[in-house]
């Protein structure tokens, strides 16, 4: 899932001041889950701008919405309809959501309410971590399903670093296990699960974002 | 390096500004041991180890050129060992470099696009096959020395021979351990490579935090280390 933290409420003021009346849309999947765009922080969003406008002068007009998934464009029907009566699009969607309805209404600003940050998966309430930068070529078969690319600030694919402190913690994020301390001690408990002695040649980056962006062909088979 | 005597190495900072004056100052006298050249070290910019290489290779000394993974991309890497090598550097020293979010410099964006053992894969391709990483060839002629790191202070002693294998599966030179502050555990930690083929011929020089370091008689006696190699710099 794609995890974003919520700008904060003082940001989104500044970011919403010019435009008196204001859309707030909410994305009711992974930002619901993470806490970061759904209904319950677009009615806080929308009633910290409204705290905030009292006492200024001029109307003030608020609409919430809550859209299932902001980077489809057939579940934003909706939204296009409403979206002409008001001044700006206040999105707590991910940055790819954002995209999408700024594709959609070309007329107002589509503004960001949350700070997209990564691809991750629950830590326990609350809590996320991230998992996956999107590499575009997955060996998670090779390293026992931890991936040394994205929980390895270095990205070292044959060796750890040497950073770690005294009790095995990352030198860069003293709060997490050094990845290389976790997979060394998870090999063996899962059949053919990976080798920590396969010399790991230099990563192909092109499949990666550093190869320019990326889109799916219209064609799988292409 | 095919030497029985004992090899002192001196970690250099190269200075923070332009200066070759100041890189040369207080220097040991060429031939008091091996200096070996940081590279923008603590994450922050410094007079380029290449360049810092250059002044010192003017100056009577036979520099080993560190070359951080943190801060270059493949490209960058191998055009830095050409022009190190025109130059006449002979020893390279490969390391990841400290995350920059360690150091003052914590918004820069970091590059880790070859770890350490990559690198020396690479770098091995130039000399011995005379390609580049993508298989283009090199003309003339590429004679150099690699070097690595060791960690003998942290992680499992199981996992060491593993690590220490790849490197000598791509002709790793010499090895340098991290600084060493526990010499009973480097005592383990050199037994538990010791079974990997091929170990015995390696160099390996022990890591100090200091010039004011020193190592027990007994491990210095052992035959199974080259030298040290003093992390705090001289400069």
């Amino acid at each position: 899932m794609i995890v974003g933290k919520p700008k904060s409420i003082e940001d989104i003021i500044e970011l919403t001041r010019p435009y008196p009346r204001l859309l707030i849309v909410g994305c009711g999947s992974c930002l619901t889950v993470c806490r970061t765009g759904g209904g319950r922080e677009v009615s806080i969003a929308a009633r910290a701008i409204s705290l905030a406008r009292q006492g200024m002068p001029g109307a003030f007009e608020t609409l919430e919405m809550i859209v299932q998934r902001q980077c489809e464009p057939e579940l934003c029907e909706d939204l296009l309809v409403v979206a002409s009566q008001y001044d700006a699009v206040l999105s707590f969607g991910c940055a790819a959501g954002m995209q999408s309805i700024a594709d959609m209404i070309r007329t107002i600003p589509i503004l960001p309410g949350v700070d997209t940050q990564f691809m991750g998966r629950i830590v326990d309430h609350d809590r996320f971590i991230e998992q996956c930068i999107g590499c575009g070529e997955c060996t998670l078969d090779r390293t026992d399903g931890i991936c040394l690319i994205t929980r390895c600030p270095k990205a070292q694919q044959n060796e750890p670093c040497g950073g770690s402190d005294s009790a095995d913690h990352c030198e860069v994020n003293p709060d997490i296990e050094c990845v290389w301390i976790t997979f060394s001690r998870r090999l063996g408990e899962r059949s053919g699960s990976g080798s920590i002695s396969e010399v790991v040649d230099p990563k192909d980056w092109s499949q990666s974002h550093a190869g320019g962006l990326r889109m799916t062909p219209a064609d799988p088979e292409s | 390096m095919g030497t029985r005597t004992w090899i002192e190495m001196y970690e250099v900072h190269p200075p923070r500004n332009a200066s070759p004056e100041v890189l040369l100052r207080d220097l040991p006298p060429p031939g008091f041991g091996f200096l070996s050249i940081s590279d923008n070290p603590g994450a922050m910019p410094a007079m380029s180890a290449t360049a810092a290489a250059s002044h010192l290779i003017r100056n009577g000394y036979d520099p080993i050129l560190m070359i951080n993974c943190r801060d270059r991309n493949r490209i960058d890497i191998q055009s830095v060992v050409l022009g190190a090598v025109s130059l006449g550097v002979r020893f390279f020293l490969i390391q990841p470099g400290i995350h920059q979010t360690l150091g003052p410099m914590r918004e820069a964006k970091n590059v880790y696009d070859i770890d350490p053992i990559q690198t020396l894969k690479i770098l091995n391709d130039m000399r011995r096959k005379r390609v580049f990483s993508n298989y283009s060839r090199i003309s003339g002629t590429l004679d150099f020395f690699v070097g690595l790191f060791e960690h003998p202070m942290r992680g499992d002693l199981e996992m060491k021979p593993f690590f220490f294998r790849k490197k000598l599966w791509h002709e790793v030179d010499f090895i340098v351990t991290d600084p060493i502050i526990d010499f009973d555990r480097l005592t383990a930690w050199r037994s538990a490579i010791a079974g990997v083929e091929g170990s015995e011929r390696i160099p390996i020089f022990i890591g100090l935090p200091d010039v004011h370091g020193s190592v027990p008689e007994t491990i210095r006696q052992s035959g199974h280390y080259a030298g040290v190699y003093y992390t705090g710099s001289v400069t």
